[in-house]
């Protein structure tokens, strides 16, 4: 029986895979651990099945320092971004079977086009998902309260974003005072998921002392922020009672959360100022209903201010009609009054001179009968003899008749 | 002046703004909506400039 001693057995690997394998080729994998000791990353690399936890094929994989050093400059943040688990990457790596260490990977270049494009390929994967389950909107049907005034806060102190957005909303002009209350994640790398749903949960337990959640980081590559491109963080915030704010600092596209979100915002002070505005339309709100109140009520006091005036000038009016009519009447009654006084008076003193002649002549007719005479000048007696000229036409009345006679000069002028 | 929230406040200034209008409101009336009214803005407005955290709890860990 033929029996290979281990070392000649795995020499024997590590010489076919360098005569198969001899220079480095491009692989695709999904990183499942990550460690790094003393500047060298050491990496579990797997391929999973169609139902995500079937682990196909696993193999590890080593990227010296220097050749991440190399990398990072070359990609940059990127670089971080993509040496995160659970991210799928596509590299470079030359094969080698060590007859101690067994097969490693030693990888030399990454690709993040591929992992890019893998990322889109998931988001629309999400979004589908998301847009079966009509998730896509719920969170916009929250009707957003007139102020947003109480903001829960997902954000890390450190994120640039976190420290802008609150001096955005204290330095607002207006005197707006907001509170918000931070709820410390990560945001970034693979802890975000994880966290984010816990603040969320958190958040749904005082969700009467908020009026909204913000979910805001500042500035980071796309790759950054593929971890806000999570079904289980969307379908969170589709579920979140309260409308979500997102201010995820990116301009290249729209996160999942973006989508799904109630608002969403490119950077943190845009988030800031979206709140300002809700204030700012609300006091206008209250302005403007002012402004109406008062000219409706000014209206309303204009008005019955002129209908006063005219119930007055009616009253006037009345007043002066029946007074003119009162003085016409009086006056009127006053001329007829006259009027039948002079008739009055004239009549009464037609009677009486009627009556004063009939007593004249009474009296004159007993006088005369009684052998006195009465002289008359035209109608008027002759009481004195001043009463009449030289020449004068007398009359004089006798009982028995008249005599007619003329005044003569006295013998003694 | 309770502590009324800003929907609830809106509402109100709304609904006496459209009294208004019908313009039934007796004078007397007017009086006493106009000072509703001002109520009612200068609450929201202080509510909006408010200083104090009426929502200690809030901050309790």
């Amino acid at each position: 029986m033929q029996s290979f001693s281990l070392f000649e057995l795995n020499e024997y690997l590590r010489r076919i895979i360098a005569l198969n394998i001899p220079s480095a080729i491009w692989v695709k994998a999904e990183i499942a651990q990550l460690a790094n000791s003393r500047g060298h990353l050491y990496l579990e690399l797997v391929q999973k099945g169609e139902e995500e936890q079937e682990i196909l094929a696993q193999s590890s994989a080593i990227i010296w320092e220097n050749t991440y050093r190399s990398l990072r400059r070359k990609i940059g943040k990127d670089l971080d971004a993509l040496l995160q688990e659970g991210m799928e990457v596509q590299f470079k790596a030359t094969v080698k079977f060590h007859e101690r260490y067994g097969l490693k990977l030693f990888i030399e270049e990454i690709d993040p086009v591929f992992t890019l494009g893998k990322l889109a390929l998931q988001k629309q994967d999400i979004l589908a998902k998301l847009q079966e389950l009509d998730l896509l909107e719920v969170n916009k049907q929250i009707p957003l309260p007139p102020v947003l005034q109480n903001l829960a806060v997902i954000s890390s102190l450190t994120a640039a974003g976190y420290q802008d957005f609150l001096q955005q909303l204290s330095e607002n002009p207006y005197g707006y005072q907001f509170r918000c209350r931070l709820f410390p994640t990560a945001m970034q790398g693979q802890e975000v998921e994880k966290e984010v749903l816990r603040k969320l949960k958190a958040i749904r337990l005082r969700q009467v002392d908020f009026d909204a959640v913000v979910i805001i980081r500042g500035g980071g590559s796309r790759l950054d922020l593929a971890a806000f491109d999570s079904f289980e963080l969307s379908k969170a915030i589709a579920r979140c009672p309260l409308p979500v704010l997102t201010g995820i600092g990116h301009d290249i596209d729209e996160s999942v959360l973006d989508k799904v979100a109630h608002q969403s915002l490119k950077t943190p002070t845009a988030v800031a100022d979206f709140i300002i505005q809700s204030a700012l339309t609300f006091e206008s709100q209250l302005t403007e209903l002012g402004l109406r109140f008062e000219s409706l009520a000014r209206a309303q006091l204009h008005s019955a201010q002129l209908r006063i005036e005219i119930q007055q000038q009616q009253i006037f009016q009345n007043c002066r009609e029946q007074f003119n009519s009162q003085t016409f009447q009086l006056k009127l009654l006053n001329s007829q009054l006259k009027q039948a006084v002079k008739l009055g008076i004239k009549e009464n003193r037609n009677e009486l001179s009627q009556l004063e002649q009939m007593v004249n002549l009474l009296q004159v007719e007993t006088q005369l009968k009684r052998g006195y005479s009465l002289t008359l000048k035209g109608e008027k007696i002759v009481k004195s003899v001043n009463d009449v000229q030289v020449g004068d036409q007398l009359k004089t009345l006798l009982a028995d008749g008249n005599i007619q006679s003329e005044v003569l000069p006295n013998e003694t002028e | 002046m309770k502590n009324i929230k800003y929907e609830t406040a809106l509402k109100e200034l709304q609904e006496i703004v459209e009294v208004l209008q019908e313009g039934t409101t007796s004078i007397d009336e007017l009086s006493d909506k106009a000072k509703r009214a001002s109520q009612l803005i200068d609450f929201c407005r202080n509510k909006l400039r408010q200083a104090e955290q009426d929502l200690d709890g809030l901050f309790g860990e």
